[in-house]
């Protein structure tokens, strides 16, 4: 009796598992293959403690920090752990999931989330899928969502614990053999994370110094308090930063007050706002929109900020390396076909419009 | 809680563990709190005054019938009250606006100023359910037929037994008092069963029923702008959402039942299989016909009033014609009864009261028409082609009947009727919503294998049970695959509830 119980147990959690695995094949099978899902899942398919820097954020980071390039001029390896319109809330749990697999030398954080949460982007259902879409299940994930979606959105939280609840009832399937690399972690983002988006906007550069300092809302305080009390907790190196765009006064006011908090807290604050000269920031052809760059202006950001970080957080130049070099010189060939095709996009539009 | 929800199952598994965790005999107290528990997960916790008003005054009636009564006429007007505060209930929680309307109504014609407002008052899930049961625990304590519960918190286990609560079945104190009350050895069937019952219960609720209920809501919904061939589909389809939605619940919560080895009767009986109209009403909300047959239907014929009409027309119309008038009259007034029952309108009193009634004095009128049709003509009916045409012409029927259920207003369901007969301007895919066509074919294919093993006196459970362990999970994993890719369920999608629990 004793013996057929047992078995009949055994036999109940081999299905159970079997179907589990199912679930989670369906789930990746009908999740939208975006740039939040690749970016966000891609991370998982780097190697274990092989970066210098992951660089945690919105689009504020992904559009802007290319890692390819970075790797090509300075022989850092960096990973943008980004998904679009990211709120300040989710730093603590990508941190915590960043940290699952890696110890990089510097973590960056954008800073532009504590900003625009009190803005023009508040928190949203989107901006939480958005980064719940390619992480894997864990407490942490669990905790994201249960201390966030209730309280903020108001929501009952079971299809962001079960995303495929939200997403069975699209008609696009992804092939099955990428769906099983992003389930089982295997997935490789050979951007490592960028996002090329082949567009042109014409800017005029705004005055926006200024010393006062303006509190953010008292959530977004609390929020970035939590955070920093986490930061102290990991004893990692971290560099809060603004990237360059059409950043206001009374935005600035808003990143005085953050930089303070920051700097008090013992990490590194930047504005790269205020370095549009030393980037030589075009405002005519490198930005795609009001608050954003284009591979133009990646390329300079990322040219400045990757000087900044072997200055200030002693990376090592890894492109001799031989435990990298191969596998990240195999991305470049690929990376500069996109980059110039980009680029010859963005140029006809320029002509276009000329 | 909805049945068809995470929490749910987790909620069943969590229950039925704590079930047998408990010594055997004591059992019961464990699908008492659970039912309990799922009242209050599932209705507002103020609608337990409802359940337990139902609860005590049957306990306290039946009891004191039972044991204090000295005549029949105490007897009687103990049973008489009871009945009529558990009839008094039901009629304030669902029945009160029907008569408020009416009045209003007559008091335009008659240009009185009266206005009767309506009352809005939530009732408490499966009232319609539980309220019948109770009816036939009284009417059999009269009789005679069971004996009380003592105990009253067996009496509010046997009320409130949560899977009853949702859609039925309705059922009888003797059948169920074993059930419940008997703690029941725990046996791995069992629970195999039950839980391939619910897989089956989900995919004719969430894949069939949820899947047609769009295309069906498409025409229905704006049915002024179809006609032709769109509306005998949408009502066919009706027809099959209506059975995948009621009998998947019914598969669902006698599955769940029979995980704790509690046995629940059977609903349905592969309807659709029906030849006649007779028949399909044997074989459909089998235990609420039974219902009305041993409560209603039985009572009214062996009153002396019905008996004292039956000689009258016998004296009048003939022996044969004469008998017939009685049962005419009874089969109207249960109709009528049932229709009421389905909902507080006059759609469902003629959709689900009058027009039934109608088939059936029609049949009994002319019963011997169709066997002088066959032989005039020298059918043969011993055939599959010629069951199908008879089956066919059974759902033809019944789909006027959930015609006029499907049009939200009775007086303009003659009007879609008439649209019928107009050739649609449009093309069938113009016009209709996207479906998964090869998901909904394998579903109901299975469905109709199922139905039709049943209707053969198989059953399909009981063999898929007995198969190798590959294949049935295989199938069962192939199942829930579809489910979970082509079911219609999760956000902004808010119709997953019954149709039957909301009559």
């Amino acid at each position: 009796m004793m013996k057929n119980n047992i078995i009949q147990i055994l036999k109940i959690m081999v299905f159970g598992i079997a179907f589990w695995f199912l679930f989670l094949l369906i789930t990746y099978i009908k999740k939208p293959l975006n740039v939040d899902l690749i970016n966000m899942a891609g991370f998982y398919g780097e190697k274990k403690n092989s970066l210098d820097m992951v660089y945690i954020g919105g689009s504020a980071c992904f559009v802007y920090w290319e890692p390819l390039k970075a790797w090509e001029d300075e022989g850092i390896t960096s990973y943008n752990f980004a998904a679009d319109t990211v709120q300040a809330e989710s730093y603590q749990y990508l941190i915590k999931e960043a940290l699952k697999t890696q110890e990089p030398k510097v973590l960056v954080i954008d800073a532009r989330a504590f900003q625009y949460r009190d803005g023009d982007q508040p928190p949203n259902e989107v901006a939480y899928r958005n980064v719940l879409t390619g992480t894997p299940f864990s407490w942490n994930r669990y905790r994201f969502i249960e201390d966030n979606v209730p309280k903020t959105l108001n929501e009952s939280t079971l299809s962001y614990h079960f995303d495929l609840i939200k997403y069975h009832g699209t008609t696009e399937n992804n092939p099955i053999s990428i769906s099983f690399k992003l389930l089982t972690g295997n997935y490789r983002n050979e951007l490592k994370g960028f996002y090329f988006i082949p567009k042109v906007k014409k800017l005029e550069k705004l005055n926006f110094a200024t010393k006062n300092e303006t509190p953010v809302l008292d959530e977004t305080n609390k929020i970035l308090d939590d955070l920093l009390k986490y930061l102290k907790t990991t004893n990692q190196k971290v560099l809060f930063v603004v990237s360059p765009y059409m950043e206001t006064v009374n935005h600035k006011e808003n990143f005085n007050y953050i930089e303070s908090k920051v700097t008090k807290a013992g990490f590194d604050f930047l504005d790269t706002n205020e370095y549009y000269d030393k980037m030589k920031l075009d405002f005519n052809i490198d930005f795609y929109n009001f608050n954003h760059v284009n591979i133009y202006g990646s390329e300079k950001y990322t040219t400045f900020l990757a000087n900044y970080l072997k200055e200030n957080y002693n990376l090592l130049d890894k492109s001799t390396d031989s435990n990298y070099k191969d596998d990240w010189n195999s991305l470049l060939d690929n990376w500069h076909t996109m980059v110039d095709e980009t680029k010859a996009a963005i140029n006809d539009l320029i002509e276009s419009e000329e | 809680m909805q049945i068809v929800s995470f929490y749910f199952f987790i909620f069943l598994i969590l229950s039925v563990i704590c079930y047998y965790a408990f010594p055997k005999n004591k059992r019961w107290i464990i699908l008492l709190i659970s039912s309990l528990v799922f009242f209050f997960l599932a209705c507002s916790w103020k609608l337990v005054f409802y359940l337990l008003f139902g609860i005590i005054s049957t306990y306290i009636g039946t009891r004191y019938m039972h044991e204090k009564c000295k005549t029949e006429k105490q007897k009687k007007i103990i049973f008489l009250i009871t009945l009529g505060l558990i009839i008094l209930e039901l009629f304030i929680l669902k029945y009160i606006n029907i008569f408020t309307l009416t009045g209003n109504a007559f008091s335009q014609i008659f240009n009185l100023n009266l206005s009767f407002k309506t009352i809005s008052i939530l009732a408490p899930l499966g009232i319609s359910y539980y309220t019948l049961s109770l009816i036939g625990y009284v009417v059999d304590v009269f009789r005679g037929t069971s004996e009380p519960q003592k105990n009253i918190f067996k009496h509010a286990l046997f009320v409130c037994y949560y899977p009853l609560m949702i859609s039925g079945p309705i059922v009888r104190y003797n059948e169920m008092k074993n059930e419940l009350f008997v703690g029941k050895k725990f046996a791995w069937d069992n629970i195999y069963l039950g839980f391939y019952r619910i897989i089956y219960g989900l995919m004719k609720k969430l894949i069939i029923a949820n899947q047609l209920a769009i295309i069906v809501k498409t025409i229905f919904g704006n049915y002024q702008s179809y006609s032709g061939y769109f509306i005998i589909i949408g009502v066919v389809l009706y027809a099959i959402q209506i059975y995948a939605d009621f009998s998947g619940c019914m598969d669902i919560i006698i599955g769940a039942s029979k995980m704790y080895g509690v046995i629940l009767p059977e609903n349905f009986n592969s309807p659709f299989f029906a030849k006649n109209l007779s028949e399909f009403w044997r074989r459909w909300h089998i235990s609420l016909g039974q219902w009305a047959k041993d409560y209603i239907m039985y009572p009214l014929l062996k009153s002396p009033f019905f008996q004292k009409i039956g000689v009258f027309f016998k004296n009048k119309l003939g022996k044969k014609l004469g008998k017939k008038i009685p049962v005419i009259l009874a089969i109207l007034i249960l109709w009528l009864l049932i229709g009421l029952w389905h909902g507080a309108s006059y759609r469902y009193i003629f959709a689900a009261g009058i027009l039934p009634w109608l088939y059936l004095t029609f049949s009994l009128l002319f019963e011997d028409l169709p066997q002088k049709i066959n032989d005039k003509w020298h059918l043969k009916t011993e055939n599959f082609s010629f069951h199908l045409f008879q089956s066919l012409r059974t759902l033809g029927f019944m789909c006027l009947i959930w015609l006029f259920v499907c049009v939200p207003k009775l007086s303009e369901s003659l009007l879609v009727i008439k649209a019928i007969f107009v050739i649609p301007a449009a093309g069938l895919g113009q016009t209709l919503p996207a479906f998964p066509v090869k998901a909904l074919a394998i579903s109901m294919g299975l469905f109709i294998i199922v139905d039709y093993l049943n209707y053969k006196g198989i059953n399909a459970l009981e063999q898929f049970i007995k198969q190798g362990l590959w294949f049935r999970w295989f199938l069962l994993l192939a199942v829930l695959a579809m489910i979970l890719i082509y079911g219609v369920y999760g956000p902004g999608y808010n119709a997953s509830d019954f149709i039957y629990g909301g009559f």
